[in-house]
Order: structure tokens, then C-alpha cells, then sequence
């Protein structure tokens, strides 16, 4: 069975001018399906560069990526790699209900009512009245779970979580990764998860890879984080 | 500095709902560190903001705070402004968020230092540099001359405990000082606000949930639930015995420890349950929890807020 990705040498800089800051320094790593992945590094080593990379929000400036073997070529949406970001709040358009901005996406992904929402909202132990609420009306670990529901949505296979948790509280992370822990087998869906918390990544993911200046290394070979 | 808070509530008034932040928050910190914990939103920072009176005018504020014997009233209108950044200083959650984007660090500690008046630049400029060295720059003149997104994240923290510092206040309130910075970031600021105690800083009130800061820089802890402390005592004696269920279900949900979830969900402060608020997530509820709040019971030193305690 082939790997759900695979990346070989890839690489990323940033444009500064006529310079060019290269983040990513040949990446190589490979995803099965249904894995947890974490990788964990400093802050600035390149990780949130590497997730934007992957989602396809950045364009790779070398090195190759397959996801279910076909090749990735261009930054366009990828119905089967979603992406849940760091701040839910920043995440949502502060405007609109919550039930709109989830039918819009529901609507996107071909569900005509909204059954795939209320399904996704009980696997996530939420009430059906966070619909008809604004962003600014939940807490940031109700909104983080719509930011998984939302990119559930979609039925990816791989989903990108950049530092889901680190703006919450120990109690509040630790429900949203149980909660991530059943979706893994009900959704079949793999995850890569970032973040800088050791302790964390022994806990959720199946292995990780440590990342420093641009560059991953195995586990093993991590000192302190 | 001796700070006690006492009877602390804060209401909001947001349309027609009223919502209660804060309920009968009192406690006390003689040159010591208290670390004030518990989940997103149960009132943490509103109890920071309260104590430096930087509440809008939609929050109805109610109890006194006294330091070194000078009492001062919270409610808005009233709160004495002369305390602010001499006897009591806030070191805000974000730092990058609470500097202007558009002055430099170094203008950031002057304004400070002259309390928002224009002073001898050229020896407030000489004050300021002492203190980015003395907070561990390599290169002061350098930070001095930056703005602050030019900084990453442990300078922009260190900057701005330099600017909360400015006027060596008796107190400061730390909040969140290690949210969302890398372990190494924020061992650094750790290891910065345990040398700011032991040099200067004789009373701090450190809002978080990083256990491990709690833990190196605290000797007390308070446990915070819905607007209210439901526990407080020595921060070894609370994390090795805790007495109230919700403190004991929150540690346990550590990656260190158990890592169990607290069933449940964080109910909304616009309609707190009856009774004990913790009730509906409690596993030992009886009774008296869904009718009757809970009042504080002290026992050699431990203050927790349970009726089966």
C-alpha cells in the first residue's frame, strides 16, 4: 500500500527582495494512512512553513510531494488535505454565524442539508444552538472544535493541525485531543501535528520528527524541545 | 508589598444579558508569588484587569484592594490611578499586541518611565538601556531602536517586562507571561520573572495555566471555576492532595498526568448553573450542589469552596 504522502527534498524560501531566506532545507518524510505524525520544533524552525506547504498555501520551491500517488504540483485547494490553525478566532469570519460560515463550506463539499454538521457536531459533544452564535459569543476551545468540524467537512484523509492547542488551557487541550483521537477512526483521516509541546506530542501522535533550522531529524535524536 | 483583594465582583452589561465574570474573589499575597489557574475564560484576567482598573465602562465592579495598608476602591471612576506602575504593574497577555506598532521599544520604557509624559530623553534613554541590558539584551542599543514586530517572540516578552517594570513597582501581574511561546522561549521568561522576584519585584500575581511556571515561580495557588476560586493553598500541598474535584480533574488533565478530559463542557458565564457551578461535571455531586453555593471552608491554611469538603 502506498504511503498516503510523501515528500522528498522539499524545499521553501521565503522572497526578500533580491534575497532569499530558504526555511525549508530538504525535507524528506513519508505519511501512512491513518497515522499521527507530529512534528515538533522552536519557535521560527520552519514547521507552520512546512503545514502552509503541505495545505497547499504555499508553493514549494523545490523538491517533490505525493499525496495517494498522485503528484502535488500546484497550491490549489486539496479536497483531501484541510488544515486547522492555531487561532480559531482568527479562523472564522467575525460577521457571520457560525451556522452560515459551516453551510457555506458544507455547500462547497456537495452536503445539501445539514446533516454532515449535525452529525460532525454530536462526534464532537456540541449542542446544535453554537450555530446560531458569532464567533466572538464561544470560547476559543468550542470554536477550535467548529474549526475541526469545518475541515471535517470536506472527508480529507490527511488533515494538518498547526498548533491546535497551544492557545488553550490544559483541560480544554486535552478534551479536543480525545475528541481528535475517536475522529481518527470514525473519519479514517490521518493527521500531522505540529506543535512545541513534548509532552503533548507523547501523548497524541505515533511518532515525530523533530524539526531545527529548516531541517528534520529523527526523534532519537532530540535533545530538549 | 502586602496585597489583599477582598470580595471582588465583576458584571458585564453586554445588551440585555448581564454576565458575571467574576463573584466573590478575595485573597491576599505578602512577598510571595501567587499563581491564579484554571480554564479559558472562568475570569483569570478580568481579576488582573479589575486590580489595575483597566475594565471598560460596561463592567460593574465591586470590592476593595489594599496594598501596604492603602485601601482602594475597584468600581470604575474610583480606582486611585496614582498606584498604577508604581505599586502595581500589569505585564499583558500578547506583549506584541500591547505595544504600539508604531513606536520603537526604547520610546515604549520612556513613556513608561515619565507615565506618559515627555522627560529628560537623554536620561531616560540611559535608564532605559540599563534596564534592556540588566533583562539580558546582548545588544540594548539595538532593542532600544527596534519596533516590536522587528522582535521574536521571548524578546518581545522580555521587552515588555522591561516596560512593565519601568517604574520598579512593589507588584506586578504577569498575564499569561508563557502562553503560546516554544519550551525554550519560555523557560527563558520563567528564569526572567524568577530573577525579577529575587531582584526587585517583592509580590507577584501570575495568571496561567502553564503548571510548570506555577510550580518554579509560586509559592501559593489559587483554582479558579466560573468567576469563582474554588481552592487555594500552598501550590505543593494543592498539587500533591487537591481537595476540590474540579482542581483535582484539572490537574489530572495534564499530558504529564492522567490526561483525562473533564466530562462535560465549560458551561456559559451568561447562564452559570445553580448551586455549586462545578455540579454538572462533578463525579462526587449530591444534594446540596445542585441547590446551595458553596461557601469557602479554611482548614490549616487550604481554602476550598465544596460542600463534601
Amino acid at each position: 500500500m502506498p504511503p498516503l504522502l510523501t515528500c522528498r527534498d522539499l524545499r521553501f524560501s521565503y522572497q526578500n527582495g533580491k534575497m532569499a531566506n530558504l526555511v525549508l532545507k530538504d525535507l524528506s518524510f513519508e505519511m501512512a494512512n491513518n497515522e499521527i505524525l507530529g512534528i515538533m520544533g522552536p519557535s521560527g524552525c520552519g514547521k507552520s512553513t512546512l503545514a502552509k506547504v503541505v495545505g497547499g498555501l504555499l508553493m514549494q520551491t523545490g523538491g517533490t510531494m505525493e499525496f495517494m500517488g498522485s503528484s502535488l504540483h500546484s497550491p490549489a485547494p486539496r479536497r483531501g488535505i484541510q488544515m486547522v490553525f492555531q487561532n480559531p478566532q482568527a479562523s472564522f469570519n467575525p460577521r457571520r454565524r457560525l451556522g452560515a460560515s459551516l453551510r457555506r463550506v458544507a455547500k462547497l463539499y456537495g452536503h445539501s442539508d445539514d446533516d454532515e454538521i449535525m452529525g460532525l457536531l454530536k462526534d464532537l459533544c456540541m449542542q446544535e444552538e453554537v450555530l446560531e452564535r458569532l464567533p466572538s459569543q464561544l470560547s476559543g476551545g468550542q470554536l477550535q472544535r467548529l474549526s475541526v468540524l469545518r475541515s471535517l467537512l470536506a472527508r480529507p484523509s490527511l488533515l494538518i493541525l498547526d498548533e491546535p492547542t497551544s492557545a488553550l488551557d490544559i483541560s480544554t487541550q486535552a478534551s479536543i485531543i480525545k475528541s481528535l483521537e475517536a475522529l481518527r477512526s470514525t473519519y479514517d483521516v490521518a493527521y500531522l501535528f505540529i506543535s512545541h509541546d513534548k509532552a503533548l506530542m507523547e501523548r497524541f501522535s505515533d511518532r515525530y520528527l523533530y524539526m531545527r533550522n529548516g531541517m528534520l531529524h529523527d526523534d532519537d535524536a532530540i535533545g530538549t524541545c | 508589598m502586602n496585597c489583599s483583594v477582598d470580595a471582588l465582583s465583576v458584571t458585564f452589561s453586554i445588551g440585555s444579558a448581564r454576565v458575571k465574570a467574576a463573584s466573590d474573589v478575595s485573597f491576599s499575597i505578602k512577598d510571595e508569588a501567587l499563581a491564579l489557574v484554571g480554564e479559558t475564560g472562568c475570569g483569570k484576567s478580568v481579576v488582573a484587569h479589575a486590580m489595575m482598573g483597566v475594565l471598560p465602562s460596561n463592567a460593574e465592579v465591586r470590592g476593595t484592594m489594599d496594598l501596604d495598608g492603602t485601601r482602594c476602591e475597584l468600581s470604575y471612576g474610583r480606582y486611585p490611578r496614582h498606584v498604577r506602575g508604581r505599586s502595581i504593574s500589569l505585564l499583558m497577555q500578547n506583549p506584541l499586541l500591547s505595544m504600539d506598532p508604531l513606536m520603537k521599544v526604547g520610546d515604549h520604557i520612556i513613556e513608561a518611565l515619565n507615565r506618559g509624559q515627555r522627560g529628560d530623553t537623554k536620561k531616560d534613554r540611559k535608564v532605559a538601556l540599563e534596564e534592556l541590558a540588566e533583562i539580558g539584551f546582548e545588544d540594548p542599543k539595538k532593542i532600544y531602536s527596534s519596533y516590536p514586530h522587528e522582535l521574536s517572540g521571548g524578546m518581545i516578552q522580555r521587552a515588555a517586562l522591561c516596560v512593565a517594570t519601568a517604574q520598579s513597582p512593589d507588584m506586578l501581574i504577569a498575564d499569561e507571561p508563557t502562553k503560546s511561546l516554544d519550551a525554550k522561549t519560555a523557560q527563558d521568561t520563567i528564569a526572567m520573572l524568577v530573577n525579577r522576584k529575587q531582584h526587585g519585584i517583592r509580590s507577584m500575581l501570575v495568571i496561567t495555566h502553564d503548571l510548570s511556571l506555577v510550580e518554579t515561580l509560586c509559592e501559593k495557588v489559587a483554582v479558579m471555576y466560573c468567576g469563582k476560586i474554588v481552592e487555594m493553598g500552598d501550590v505543593r500541598d494543592v498539587f500533591e492532595d487537591p481537595h476540590h474535584p474540579y482542581t483535582r480533574d484539572f490537574l489530572h488533565s495534564h499530558p504529564l498526568k492522567e490526561f483525562s478530559a473533564i466530562p462535560g463542557m465549560t458551561p456559559s458565564m451568561v447562564d452559570v448553573p445553580k448551586g455549586c457551578a462545578y455540579h454538572p461535571r462533578c463525579r462526587i455531586a449530591d444534594m446540596p450542589c445542585t441547590t446551595d453555593s458553596p461557601q469557602m471552608k479554611e482548614r490549616t491554611g487550604r481554602h476550598v469552596r465544596c460542600h463534601r469538603y
